[in-house]
């Protein structure tokens, strides 16, 4: 029952900041992927984001109750989202040639994306068990 | 200062690099890093092998439109379970541990927690596809689980879960 409080507050950020992104790729899924049943995987979704920002807030911010180093960690973050995006895109052009098909509609652009962004996210917090300065 | 078989440690506990006398070898950090590498390079090989497999089942399971997605979470998966739950590549010296006892109590209880992993991961599969003709034509939010392009992440989010309950909860 120690820090009741913060642990709350780092729930409530989770629900907030998965439902942001869920809203936000959904968004970009209709205007830059092109897909029209975006809505579609909005279950698959939420799952994972709730999923991503629990790994990233606990697991690599150390929330709530660790010394975070602030500047370091929101450089990470940043850099961890920008990894996504990055090989989102990559994949999407690639993606064709490798196991064929088509992307000219592309529904699952946030399942893509917070798939990478996972992947880098536990990559951190794997390198992070014996490099502790990232 | 840390032995071969010291397991489990958080990186809290660890002694810092600047105390370990081994951190001053070269070829202790060339070693670490060559494992290291050597982890990634084991990790993607079995994200591609197992993307490889459920496209290989059927054209249609893995096409351009979702290769990205599957592909990523095998290795976000085997990121988790090879490096994270099994420590591989330096994190808690699972492979110390197994270079000095094959069948240490460590070892041991790595294994039968991939077990129960791998068990509960294909019951959850069984019942989720078998109580999914009850979500309607269109399955539940968008997952025809039967013979459809999600067929490869199901098991996939279901051995995620899994691994994550069997380390966290601290079954074995």
């Amino acid at each position: 029952m120690t820090n009741i409080g913060g642990k709350l507050g780092v729930l409530l950020a989770i629900v907030v900041l998965a439902a942001i992104s869920v809203f936000a790729m959904t968004a970009l899924d209709w205007h830059v992927a092109g897909s029209d049943d975006a809505q579609g995987l909005l279950g698959l979704d939420i799952d994972l984001w709730l999923i991503f920002w629990t790994l990233m807030l606990t697991g690599y911010w150390g929330l709530p109750g660790k010394d975070v180093p602030y500047a370091r960690k929101a450089i990470g973050t940043v850099v961890i989202l920008v990894l996504g995006v990055i090989f989102t895109y990559l994949f999407k052009a690639i993606s064709p040639g490798i196991v064929g098909g088509s992307v000219d509609e592309y529904p699952l652009m946030s399942l893509t994306f917070v798939a990478w962004s996972l992947v880098f996210v536990m990559s951190a917090l794997w390198v992070g068990s014996f490099y502790p300065k990232l | 200062m840390s032995t071969a078989t010291d397991t489990q440690v958080s990186p809290a506990e660890r002694p810092s690099v600047s105390t370990d006398p081994l951190s001053s070898s070269a070829s202790f950090w060339a070693s670490k890093t060559a494992e290291r590498i050597l982890t990634m390079l084991v990790v993607w090989g079995a994200a591609a092998a197992t993307t490889y497999v459920f496209w290989w089942i059927d054209n249609g399971l893995v096409d351009a439109s979702l290769f990205s997605a599957v592909f990523a979470y095998w290795g976000l998966f085997f990121t988790f379970t090879l490096g994270l739950y099994l420590g591989l590549g330096g994190g808690d010296c699972y492979s110390c541990t197994l270079q000095s006892e094959l069948f240490s109590p460590e070892a041991l209880r790595k294994a039968a927690g991939i077990g129960i992993a791998m068990i509960g991961t294909a019951i959850s599969v069984a019942l989720t596809t078998h109580f999914a003709q009850y979500a309607g034509p269109d399955g539940a939010q968008g997952l025809n689980l039967a013979g459809t392009q999600v067929f490869s992440l199901l098991p996939l989010h279901w051995g995620f879960v899994w691994v994550v309950f069997v380390q966290h909860v601290g079954l074995v």
